[in-house]
């Protein structure tokens, strides 16, 4: 065994180099579409070239005769499937339930966004499969389109369905609108802005590919497809194909990036399956990007007027939302939760606001759905309160720093109930702004600006303070298996796509049982180890294996102990475990944890009530959510000549609870900024009026490259979570909650010479130009 | 992408002899993209790969000749094209990314004439000569429209003559996606004589902006621009900027490549 | 109208790949990429875009950086391919590539492969590049995880060291 010294260097806390890496930087990462089986088969999808129309037919007589064509697969060969349903109960003010909830798999009688799948063509090659589905005839008639969410709830709007009116599948209210009427009245100030959150692709930059075969013998599906947990994804899979789930596999290897995205059924896969099954071929389908920017969910899309009463003093009496969130052509699991829900519990963020009130219409559209994208409302709703914030500044002549001040939740007032219903069980979200205000130079700014307006330039700085609302608690698995070749295998149903779960888990191990950190394996990809699991979504993964680790390791010392107790032959109650090892209390008798595994495979003859394995299953249940928070300083350079943005500082100070892993969580931190930074100043998706996407491309949608990235300034300031045995708070989007109104309101900072007060995302080059000169924007800006 | 044959020709000869219906293979940047999505497709490509002749940067004082095969990396790091006409070292030197550079030719893009490609600018604004396999073509009659050129079918771009110039720049505003050119302005002095060339802007291809030249020609300093304006009728508008905001772009990377050269 | 791409006429191509010849039967048609990822079986190149987008199928074709999906593979007949697989000596990890393990210039991995051959690509003709030019050296490489700091941080580990 390792030296105690070796274990420390590896155990929470410390930035362990990542057990993931050995493959991905030399190539051996196992993605989707990496992998290849013998007579495979290739998909290739037949998609709607218009927004909006009525499917008349599809003819696939010429396309059937091409070469290697092995069969082709239409709305009427898969009606058996059902898309799932968002998981949440959703309600409208009448208590009627969301309407839409359940879609055909793929298009029947009409076609709703140009993207929208048609029909399957399986080859036996890739580009046989794509020739075919070129030679497909979809008869479509085309109808007026609306992509634009408030143009979708105008009379007279093009009615996407026929059993949806208005095309209003959800029209929520959340909040007391007595009482937050009433202190509109009593307010000294309103501050009121039109918030946009423009829709963005997601961009991982793995494209969506899978492989799915079949077993006629066991009449069992294997997929081969990303995730985000291989639990959900098998239950959803088999309730799509109407299967038991034990008749479902599936099995995921490397994925590359998700971000929300590829956790959820999408109706290629219902397609695929079938074909596997009917024709006894494994079936690979890979996608090309020009059908991600149409076919993968999207994110954002959200059009809110939002108001906040004050008091004189500045306290804030009030928020008032009420807006339309876009949610696309079809109803997703998680776009109307999105809009209808995250962003109103999210708004609340650290301050005492004691009510807030939301009301949301939640748009169908000719466009593609939206799902989960990085933070999923959270960086919405805070994003939302801290213009708020700075609006309320402005128009009251209050100090923004101050203003923050006198509304945050103080420490002596947690465990703190908001007027939402969430319970904050921690948190110094003054101290975290002084903190963020010094580790930003504040008061070296005026010279910095003073140097940028010598170079031409105009300076802004932003404030952006969170706090998120972690993923809803779900059950999760934490298997611990001392192998026999000498290594512990952690089981667990989260997933990694990126964010390095393999490392970060193995050093909760590391620090619970003191086994070496080269020892530890984690397994999570495949849907026959991974007896239950929440998966991975909404910054929970480390309150929810972590936990699962840490109370798994709890029975491993328990039965530890009683192991050792036998043969160390001293009674239970005189064995203590600390750092890996098991010693009776006093004496220099003892034996490691690995060493006692290895005993126990190999012993006889052992008393009964000997454990005979130190393996542990347990099942965590359900940590509330975590309230992660932050702030944000950015500072910001904009050309006036040419509207340039550059974001030149950036500074970040953090609440994530117990860091397992700091590099890796400064790494979260950055990817989510640089997203956020992509979102509020270059990325947009833009339709033109048919409903046919212009951005469709990466030389047409703008990301984030490496010239964009700021130079960072990190600190973690934790206050440790209670309601988790980690004290973790997860990390995964706050890069994104804090970036979109950091960066804005120093961008808004920056444009004050020219009279501006808001800038609505993305601040493009023209938007800024505009603005610094006085000009009036574009009508599709 | 459709099916094509593929022949890697040996000489300008063999090139000109063997295209037929099909297409010239320079770098590929362009056309293999087009190709790969289907909206391109020659049945055959001849592939210019290797051949000698077209490879190979030469200046005798007074003209520079960089031969059509030459990449975008060879004209950046070229000693010969540094001394010659350094503003054109580095305005390839700014042709999108490294592999980019690495792969896409001068020949390739002159022939190509994308709207939103830098060397055509840099071809007006000298005067260069695009020799090909049968005749000499002034710049001027070269650029006719939006990937539209003097070239006749079958005729190969062999090399491009730059003239020296007393000064020479370039300066150009990114597209924030492709990192094309949404506006790139040429600035090139020869004695009186300025020639000034945009690029990205105008809704049929580059062109000169003669306002400017004549501002220039009698006072060669960004301050000369100033007040000048050009009418945004005729310039391209789309989701990455009006007409208008090209308009002022064109403006202020005159002005920049002014002072830069 | 043409031939379907079944109709492909291949030919026997010679390629040195990662060091050691090779020669396999390829199509005119078929691109670098697919010809390194299913013949010769390098699926450490990724694709990410359709063509010339997103760097993350970036091989080094003698020594220089391109884009295996925009790539004949025909058009590489007797020259030299790198890809990720063949950075590694004697099974070790390069440099740079321990650096991205130290540095965290990995986190889903699938820009990594481009990210890497590009940063060779770059350190081969200049060993000690500055801040700036590093981030030149990758604008042609797109990564959704990182906010590209400790990409870039990966390649400044390695500046002004030897190979």
């Amino acid at each position: 065994m390792s030296a105690p010294t070796d274990i420390s260097d590896f155990s929470i806390g410390k930035p362990v180099r990542r057990s993931e890496d050995a493959a991905l930087i030399q190539g051996r990462g196992r993605y989707s579409d990496d992998i290849a089986v013998d007579g495979q088969a290739f998909g290739a999808v037949v998609r709607s070239r218009y927004a909006h129309g009525r499917l008349r037919s599809v003819n696939i007589e010429a396309a059937k005769g091409m070469p290697g064509v092995l069969a082709i697969y239409t709305a009427a060969d898969l009606a058996a499937y059902v898309a799932p349903r968002s998981p949440f109960a959703l309600k409208s003010i009448d208590g009627s339930p969301m309407l839409g909830a359940t879609t055909a798999t793929f298009a029947k009688d009409k076609v709703r966004f140009v993207g929208d799948p048609i029909a399957l063509v399986v080859a036996e090659s890739e580009i046989l499969a794509r020739e075919a589905a070129e030679a497909v005839e979809a008869n479509i008639e085309p109808l007026p389109a609306v992509t634009d969410a408030r143009a979708a709830a105008a009379p007279g709007a093009p009615q996407i369905y026929d059993d949806i009116p208005g095309n209003l599948p959800l029209h929520t209210h959340f909040g007391d609108i007595d009482k937050v009427t009433d202190a509109f009245s009593r307010a000294a100030h309103v501050a009121r802005l039109r918030l946009v959150s423009n829709r963005v692709v997601v961009a991982a930059m793995e494209p969506r590919a899978a492989l799915f075969e079949y077993d006629p013998a066991s009449e069992r599906f294997t997929a081969h497809i990303q995730s985000q947990g291989v639990f959900g994804m098998r239950n959803n899979l088999a309730a799509a194909m109407g299967v038991p789930p034990e008749k479902m596999r599936v099995l995921t290897g490397q994925v590359g990036g998700s971000f929300g995205m590829k956790g959820v059924v999408f109706p290629e896969y219902m397609a695929l399956l079938h074909a596997a099954r009917d024709l006894k071929r494994p079936v690979k389908w890979s996608e090309q990007r020009t059908e991600s920017f149409v076919s993968d969910h999207q994110g954002r899309d959200h059009d809110i007027d939002a108001e906040l009463a004050l008091a004189a003093d500045g306290t804030f009496l009030a928020l008032r939302m009420s807006g339309y969130g876009n949610i696309g052509a079809y109803v997703t699991p998680f776009g109307a939760m999105i809009a209808a829900l995250n962003i109103h519990r999210n708004a609340q963020s650290v301050y005492r606001t004691p009510l807030i009130e939301m009301h949301m219409r939640c748009m169908l559209t000719n466009t593609p759905p939206i799902g989960a994208y990085r933070g999923a409302g959270r960086p919405e709703g805070n994003y939302i309160m801290e213009r708020m914030v700075e609006e309320a500044a402005r128009i009251s002549g209050i100090d923004p720093i101050d203003l923050r001040r006198r509304n945050h939740i103080r420490p002596e007032q947690i465990p703190f109930a908001t007027g939402i219903g969430t319970i904050y069980d921690s948190g110094d979200f003054t101290g975290l702004l002084d903190e963020a205000i010094e580790a930003a130079d504040w008061n070296g700014y005026a010279q910095r600006k003073a140097e940028s307006v010598a170079r031409g330039k105009l300076r802004g700085r932003g404030i952006g303070q969170y706090l998120e609302i972690t993923a809803p608690p779900t059950n999760e698995l934490g298997k611990i298996d001392f192998d026999e070749d000498g290594g512990v295998t952690i089981t667990t149903g989260t997933l990694d796509f990126g964010q390095g779960h393999a490392t970060t888990f193995a050093q909760v191990l590391v620090d619970k049982l003191g086994i070496p950190f080269d020892r530890i394996r984690v397994v999570q990809g495949d849907s026959d180890r991974v007896t239950i699991g929440g998966g991975t979504g909404g910054s929970k993964s480390i309150m929810a294996s972590g936990a699962a680790i840490v109370e798994a390791g709890d029975k491993v010392i328990e039965a530890g102990k009683l192991a050792a107790s036998h043969l160390l032959e001293a009674a239970v109650s005189d064995i203590v475990f600390s750092r890996g090892v098991f010693s009776v209390a006093g004496t220099d008798r003892q034996i490691g944890v690995l060493e006692l595994a290895r005993r126990l495979r190999v012993a006889t003859g052992l008393p009964t009530d000997c454990p005979v394995t130190l393996n542990a299953v347990h099942v965590h249940k359900a940590s509330p959510s975590a309230y992660p928070n932050g702030c944000h300083i950015a500072e910001v350079e904009v050309d006036p000549d040419t509207g340039t943005v550059a974001v030149v500082r950036y500074t970040m100070t953090n609440d994530f609870g117990t860091v397992v892993n700091p590099m890796i969580v400064a790494g979260q931190a950055h990817g989510g900024v640089m997203q956020g930074v992509g979102q509020a100043l270059m990325e947009r998706v833009v339709f033109d009026r048919d409903g046919q996407i212009l951005t469709g491309s990466f030389t047409d949608y703008a990301l984030p490259r490496a010239s964009e990235a700021p130079p960072f300034v990190i600190r973690n300031r934790p206050t440790i979570a209670t309601t988790n045995p980690l004290g973790a708070k997860g990390c995964g989007e706050a890069g994104c909650a804090g970036a979109l109104p950091a960066v804005m309101n120093a961008l808004v900072d920056a444009l004050k010479p020219c009279g501006v007060t808001h800038v609505n995302m993305p601040a493009t080059p023209e938007v800024v130009w505009r603005l610094a000169n006085g000009k009036q924007a574009r009508a599709m800006d | 992408m459709y099916a094509f044959t593929h022949h890697a020709a040996t000489s300008v000869a063999d090139a000109v002899k063997s295209v037929g219906e099909g297409k010239f293979l320079a770098g590929g940047h362009t056309l293999i993209p087009t190709m790969k999505q289907r909206l391109a497709q020659p049945g055959h490509l001849v592939d210019l790969n290797k051949v000698a002749e077209l490879k190979g940067i030469s200046d005798n004082g007074s003209v520079l000749t960089i031969k059509a095969m030459s990449r975008h990396a060879e004209v950046e790091a070229s000693d010969v094209v540094r001394r010659a006409v350094p503003g054109l070292a580095a305005l390839a030197g700014g042709i999108g990314d490294p592999q980019v550079r690495h792969r896409g030719t001068i020949g390739g893009s002159v022939a190509n004439n994308d709207p939103v490609a830098d060397y055509p600018a840099a071809c007006l604004a000298l005067g260069a000569t695009i020799v090909t396999d049968r005749r000499r073509i002034a710049a001027d009659d070269f650029f006719q429209g939006l990937f539209t050129t003097a070239l006749e079918d079958g005729e190969l771009i062999t090399a491009i003559e730059f003239p020296h110039a007393d000064k020479f720049s370039y300066a150009k505003f990114r597209n924030p996606a492709s990192r094309y050119a949404l506006v790139g302005v040429a600035v090139a002095r020869r004695g009186a004589q300025v020639r000034v060339a945009v690029t990205g802007a105008g809704s049929d291809g580059v062109f000169r902006w003669t306002d400017a030249e004549s501002k220039l020609a009698s006072n060669f300093s960004a301050s000369a621009l100033d007040g000048l304006t050009i009418p945004a009728s005729g310039l391209n508008g789309d989701i990455h900027g009006s007409a208008e905001y090209r308009a002022h772009l064109i403006g202020v990377m005159a002005k920049r490549a002014v002072a830069a050269a | 109208m043409h031939e379907p791409s079944a109709q492909y006429k291949k030919r026997l191509l010679r390629i040195k790949v990662n060091g050691r010849w090779r020669e396999d039967a390829v199509a005119d048609g078929c691109m670098l990429v697919d010809y390194l990822r299913d013949t010769a079986g390098l699926t450490g190149v990724k694709t990410g875009c359709d063509g010339g987008e997103c760097g993350a199928c970036t091989v080094l074709l003698d020594g220089l950086p391109v884009l295996a999906c925009v790539t004949l593979a025909v058009r590489c007949e007797g020259r030299s391919v790198e890809t990720i697989e063949g950075l590694a000596a004697q099974g070790r990890p390069s440099r740079l590539q321990q650096a991205f393990h130290e540095k965290l210039g990995a986190q889903c991995g699938y820009c990594t492969p481009g990210m890497v051959m590009a940063s060779e690509a770059l350190l081969r003709r200049n060993p000690t590049p500055t801040d700036d030019e590093i981030r030149a050296a990758l604008a042609g490489n797109l990564c959704r995880c990182t906010g590209y700091v400790k990409i870039i941080e990966s390649v400044k580990a390695v500046a002004g060291l030897a190979p």
